[in-house]
């Protein structure tokens, strides 16, 4: 499966990228299932993450009641050791091309506001081969043998 | 709809719309067109869809960054820290 990466303009020339406005991210959709519906909602391929973790405000929306989930004490960059709740998902992702996965995952809920959902290695990750190709600004996923699901 | 063309369709907002939700989360439509819903997070923005009678299984939830905003992965930089 092969997905653009997702720009975003500055409103001034960045020096990282070399005077360019413009910035790229691995972002793609993902849809996350629990017992009350499902939702799509975008998330960033973060090879530097544990987990797979969303804002716990999302908790509520797919129905997810945290209150006796077990929990632990994750670090999360630029905000210190935050307590992560854990709960059974399905996670589905689609090229919207034909080519469709889903699968059963446990994924952390966090209450900070970070901005996009991480999908990193335990759930996410561990699952596919992830080629990052910078120059053609754009990832190819690709399930290994290690993927716990189906293809729909 | 591919997602390419539905990334392509954000991309094509104009510009003046798009300001209006800097630093907010918001719901897309299925085709990329059109921001349906907006709040301070998830949460707020599902409400705003429940209110106005969409379906909450046919968006795309996301958020919009700060034009100058600094990702580091989970974190994000001082500037947009600021301005949450």
């Amino acid at each position: 499966m092969r997905f653009r990466y997702f720009s975003g303009t500055a409103s001034g020339p960045l020096p990282s990228r070399g005077g360019s406005r413009v910035r790229y991210r691995p972002v793609i959709p993902i849809r996350i299932t629990g017992p009350s519906q499902f939702v799509l909602h975008d998330c960033l391929l973060d090879t530097g993450a544990d987990d797979v973790v969303f804002p716990t405000t999302f908790a509520p929306i797919i129905g997810i009641d945290l209150s006796q989930a077990p929990q632990r004490m994750i670090g999360l960059a630029g905000r210190g050791a935050v307590v992560c709740r854990y709960a059974s998902v399905k996670l589905w992702l689609s090229d919207g091309a034909g080519e469709t996965y889903d699968w059963n995952a446990t994924v952390g809920f966090v209450p900070v506001p970070f901005r996009n959902a991480l999908l990193g290695h335990a759930g996410f990750l561990q699952f596919f081969n992830a080629e990052f190709r910078g120059q053609d600004r754009e990832v190819i996923l690709t399930t290994n043998p290690s993927f716990p699901g189906r293809r729909v | 709809m591919t997602w390419d063309e539905h990334f392509k369709n954000r991309g094509e907002l104009p510009l003046a719309e798009r300001e209006r939700y800097y630093g907010k989360h918001v719901a897309w439509n299925m085709d990329g067109t059109q921001i349906v819903a907006s709040g301070e997070d998830d949460f707020e923005v599902f409400q705003a869809l429940k209110r106005a009678g969409y379906n909450t299984e046919q968006v795309v939830f996301t958020y919009i960054p700060l034009p100058d905003e600094v990702m580091m992965g989970g974190a994000f930089g001082p500037d947009e820290e600021n301005a949450s």
